[in-house]
């Protein structure tokens, strides 16, 4: 009878909006054009018919997200938790799952299926800064879903006619922006690493407040960070009045003079368990093996070494403007630059491709390259000079020369040369590396392969030079390999992940597109070169650490003497062991210090910031403290969380 | 997934992946089998013209079960728009005694006085629509809806599946008689009794979340007057504090609305027409100054007399409140 009614409305609109009788608005129908398809068979009408009916028999226990999923391995716990929230949870709830059990794809895969089951069209996700790419790289990859990343040029028609957006919290909640994705209606709003939105005067909160929205999920493995207010805030996000006022809240759940101390627990989680869904890794029940690590710092030849300390002094030359950035911005350096950046992976991939794309050519037309003109003493006099003439290297470039030079002199080639071509002045650095075959890590390497014969090895190169260069040396040492790299097709990743697994000790492997496939049968991975972000260096060990491994995994790093991936592997091996803590663990450490989310660029910060050895060696030390003090923090937040939620909501 | 399922689904496939010139050897029992299809089929599937078939989630070949996108895919082999055909059965059985007495035992006229003019025989198109019904809101309904409508009287019937009936045959019929809206109407009517328990539960919960959200902000502005009253703060910044609540208030009712809103949606699937005898029977009806005639129908099919629609809601009705211009009302619509 409601319906009937819905219809009547609409045939004699009479401009007055329909409702049930419980006061439930009834929207107008679209009219949809009708037309008659005539056939012969009434077998096709039956068919229709029964294909209809089919479709109907799928309710929510049959997924349809995992279905063409390729590259993610999804575990039980993380499918049944989005049967949950699909059942029970109306499409809101706090994901809060221990670290490194899967939050984000358990979000995905939510995602795809209320995007398939046609529940939501409209999506924002925000999430921090340095995780934007990461986000859009792998809704992309691995669940077929295309977003488009927020810019800050956007304008209200951008933010209008995009149906699923990925914006860092930052860029959305900044002035410009506030207002114009508050304006938008949202079907699904999701929000990473939702601690940051703990506190209720900050713009962080006030944004996700604002934002209109039907359905939403908050993200966070700490829900309560320091005290309990903090959970009752994210709650408030999700369901206001679910906890009551804050002051009934305090009264009813926080005893008196320790807000970290909850009273009712009972209660309390009773009714915790009506918005949040908390995994931990005792009740899934997933034990991995240990894993240890051990750093070999090299010294390095003697042209080696000559090459480095150039191209350092050469680079800080360059980049003189970047430098005093570095130095004058202290609080909130790189907050902008990395809203506004190109993709960093793929100006990385561009360079180890051969191709510096953002260079500027222009204007250095004159300047050709004169071999052997330029005398070393000429560069340490640089100095005395600014590169007036030239200009200056951004971010990126000199985040992607440097990693090249911790790759191996012939990852850095292809950017020398085009330096040299701009810079008669670069011409001795290359001419340098031209000569430079050999690097002291591969001694090393071979050593290791050597000893380690009969174990299956994986060895993580981040450059194509220089795996095309290791390719080479395994050869000519009679190592038999295969090679996978993120350029190939799935065929040829399959079939090199067979040949690993059943004919050849070694997989030569590119730092992309391995996500997916089953590498537990070998428990050794090498990194001859390191990324300076930790996650990626997670994501290489996680190759081979992870279900289904079944014996102990150890992890070879290889750096120079005096470089400054000894000085990562120092702050993050020798003062975090980040290689003993549990999967994901790092990124929460990260995440408790000022910038620590965006790793890499804190590196170049403390590159850029130094003039000296000295000053470089103090910098990296003060970090590690400082990380240490985050590792502290997040023990406690750990703590406090474990003893709040126990196991009762999964 | 229980196996019944298992053997409709695979059924289903293999019907109408042979349907559209495919050719499957999939043996009873088996797991998986092969299939040759089309190469227009095999990009609608996405899959390989020479595949593998099978019932487990495999990356390889085409997958039939409830979680594969296969269902979702097939879609794509039926036309968009409605399915239909039309049939015709040459001779029914019509009855021939008097119809005064069977007339005066179905219907009651209780604003006018109806007497049987006579009986003729006709032939009346039956159509049988089937509707896939939803409703959105904060969660999903979805059904499939049948309804069967007389074309003239625009009543609905309930009528036996005139695609088992051996006696229709294919037919061209005219494309006048075919009204969408009114089957949508009476689709709708039947989709809002089938969903009501969905309808109530969502009631049931924005009820108890806007009680939530009211006790909420209301309390909010109770701690702040209390707060208010022991600081003394300034009125001004009182009145604007409790402005800012109630305006948050309403806009997260507004919210909590626009998320329950129920959003129906009644796409028609397809269109059985079929022509057949019917026995019209006319009735002459006197109220007040007025006088009309109008025809009722026995149904061949059903071997009884058809209802009409009231002309208002469109329900089928036997007690008939004739309105001024002898438009039939239930006695619902007849007493607004
Ligand atoms: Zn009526």
């Amino acid at each position: 009878m409601l319906w009937s009614n819905a219809f009547a409305a609409t045939k004699k609109s009479v401009g007055k909006a329909s409702k049930t009788p419980g006061g439930i608005p009834i929207a107008e129908p679209q009219p949809e054009p009708f037309s008659l398809v005539y056939c012969s068979d009434p077998e096709m009408i039956r068919l229709r018919l029964e294909l209809e009916k089919l479709k109907l028999l799928r309710g929510f226990d049959e997924l349809l997200c995992l279905d063409g999923l390729h590259a993610v391995e999804q575990l039980p716990h993380q499918i049944e938790t989005v049967r949950k929230v699909l059942r029970y949870f109306h499409g809101r709830v706090l994901l809060a799952d221990e670290v490194g059990l899967g939050k984000t794809i358990e979000a995905a895969l939510l995602l795809r299926e209320y995007i398939l089951r046609s529940m939501v069209k409209r999506v924002l996700i925000l999430v921090p800064s340095p995780l934007t790419g990461q986000w859009r790289d792998e809704l992309s990859g691995k669940f077929a879903l295309e977003c488009d990343l927020a810019a800050s040029g956007w304008t209200s028609h951008d933010w209008a006619d995009r149906q699923r957006v990925i914006a860092s919290l930052s860029l959305a909640k900044s002035r410009r922006h506030f207002e114009l994705c508050s304006a938008e209606p949202w079907d699904l709003v999701i929000v990473d690493e939702a601690h940051h939105c703990k506190n209720r005067s900050t713009r962080n909160w006030q944004l996700v407040n604002a934002l209109k929205r039907r359905h939403i999920f908050l993200l966070t493995a700490t829900p309560v960070q320091n005290n309990l207010i903090e959970l009752y805030n994210l709650l408030t996000l999700l369901e206001p009045g679910h906890l009551k006022t804050e002051t009934d809240f305090k009264k009813n759940f926080v005893t008196r003079g320790n807000p970290r101390d909850p009273r009712n627990r009972r209660v309390l989680r009773d009714l915790l368990s009506q918005v949040m869904v908390r995994n931990t890794r005792s009740l899934v029940n997933i034990k991995l093996p240990r894993r240890y690590a051990q750093t070999f710092a090299l010294a390095p030849t003697e042209n080696e070494a000559l090459l480095y300390r150039h191209l350092d002094s050469y680079l800080r030359w360059r980049c003189q403007p970047l430098h005093a950035k570095a130095i004058g911005d202290n609080t909130d350096g790189t907050a902008e630059d990395t809203d506004t950046t190109v993709d960093e992976s793929a100006v990385l991939a561009s360079i180890a491709d051969g191709v510096v794309q953002s260079v500027e050519t222009s204007g250095v037309d004159g300047l050709t390259h004169a071999a052997g003109a330029a005398k070393w003493t000429a560069l340490a006099e640089l100095w005395q000079h600014p590169p007036d003439d030239l200009p200056t290297l951004n971010r990126l470039q000199i985040n992607a020369i440097l990693m090249a030079a911790g790759s191996h002199p012939l990852a850095l080639r292809p950017a020398l040369e085009r330096l040299g071509l701009q810079d008669h002045r670069a011409g001795p650095l290359l001419e340098l590396a031209r000569g430079l075959h050999q690097s002291a890590k591969e001694t090393q390497l071979l050593e290791l392969l050597g000893k380690n014969r009969s174990e299956k090895t994986l060895v993580f190169a981040n450059f194509r030079a220089t795996l095309d260069h290791l390719a080479g040396l395994l050869e000519r040492h009679g190592i038999r390999f295969t090679l996978f790299t993120g350029g190939q097709s799935q065929l040829e990743k399959e079939l090199a992940i067979d040949q690993f697994k059943h004919d050849v000790p070694v997989m030569l492997c590119s730092d992309s597109g391995g996500e997916g496939f089953n590498l537990q049968f070998c428990n050794t991975l090498i990194n001859f070169d390191l990324p300076w972000n930790p996650m990626r260096i997670e994501q290489r060990i996680g190759r081979v650490h992870r279900i289904g491994q079944t014996r102990d995994v150890f992890v070879f790093n290889l750096c120079t003497r005096g470089s400054l991936e000894e000085k990562i592997l120092a702050v993050l091996n020798d003062k975090l062991r980040m290689f003993e803590l549990v999967v994901g663990e790092i990124g929460s450490i990260l995440g408790n210090t000022e910038k620590g989310e965006d790793f890499e660029s804190l590196v170049l910060d403390l590159w850029l910031k130094s003039r000296s050895a000295d000053d470089l060696e103090t910098a990296f030390s003060n970090l590690g403290d400082s990380l240490i003090e985050a590792q502290g923090q997040y023990l406690k937040t750990r703590e406090l969380d474990e003893a709040l939620f126990g196991e009762d909501f999964a | 997934m229980t196996t019944a399922i298992d053997r409709r689904l695979k059924s289903f496939a293999v019907a109408l992946l042979e349907s559209g010139g495919g050719l499957i050897e999939w043996p009873e029992h088996f797991k998986s089998g092969f299939a040759v299809l089309p190469p227009k089929a095999a990009a609608i599937l996405e899959c390989p013209e020479n595949t593998e078939i099978t019932a487990e989630t495999s990356d390889r070949g085409l997958t039939i079960n409830l979680a594969s996108m296969f269902l979702q895919r097939a879609q794509g082999l039926f036309p968009r728009d409605t399915s239909a055909m039309a049939l015709k059965i040459d001779t029914l059985y019509l009855k021939k005694s008097a119809m005064d007495e069977p007339v005066a035992r179905a219907f009651a006229f209780p604003n006018a006085r109806v007497k049987v003019m006579g009986v003729s025989s006709e032939r009346v198109e039956y159509q049988f629509w089937h509707f896939a019904a939803a409703i959105e809101s904060d969660e999903k309904w979805e059904d499939l809806v049948g309804v069967t409508i007389n074309s003239r009287t625009r009543a609905r019937l309930d009528l036996p599946d005139p695609l088992n009936n051996y006696d229709a045959h294919p037919a061209r019929l005219d494309q006048a008689t075919v009204d969408v809206a009114a089957a949508t109407a009476q689709a709708a009517t039947v989709a809002g009794e089938k969903a009501l328990g969905f309808i109530r539960r969502l009631e049931d919960r924005m009820d108890r979340d806007m009680k939530r959200l009211k006790s909420y902000y209301h309390a909010l502005l109770d701690d702040a007057s209390d707060r208010n009253r022991r600081t003394m703060a300034e009125p001004d910044k009182t009145a604007a504090r409790t402005e800012a609540v109630e305006l948050e208030l309403q806009r997260k009712t507004e919210e909590l609305r626009e998320r329950y809103t129920l959003r129906p949606a009644l796409r028609p699937v397809a269109l059985v027409r079929l022509d057949a005898p019917a026995l019209a029977v006319t009735l002459h009806a006197q109220r007040r100054e007025g006088e009309k005639q109008l025809n009722v129908y026995w149904n061949a099919m059903s071997k009884t007399l058809e209802p009409l629609a009231c002309g208002q809601c469109g329900r089928g009705i036997f007690s008939i409140h004739f309105a001024e211009d002898f438009t039939p009302l239930c006695a619902a619509c007849g007493h607004k």
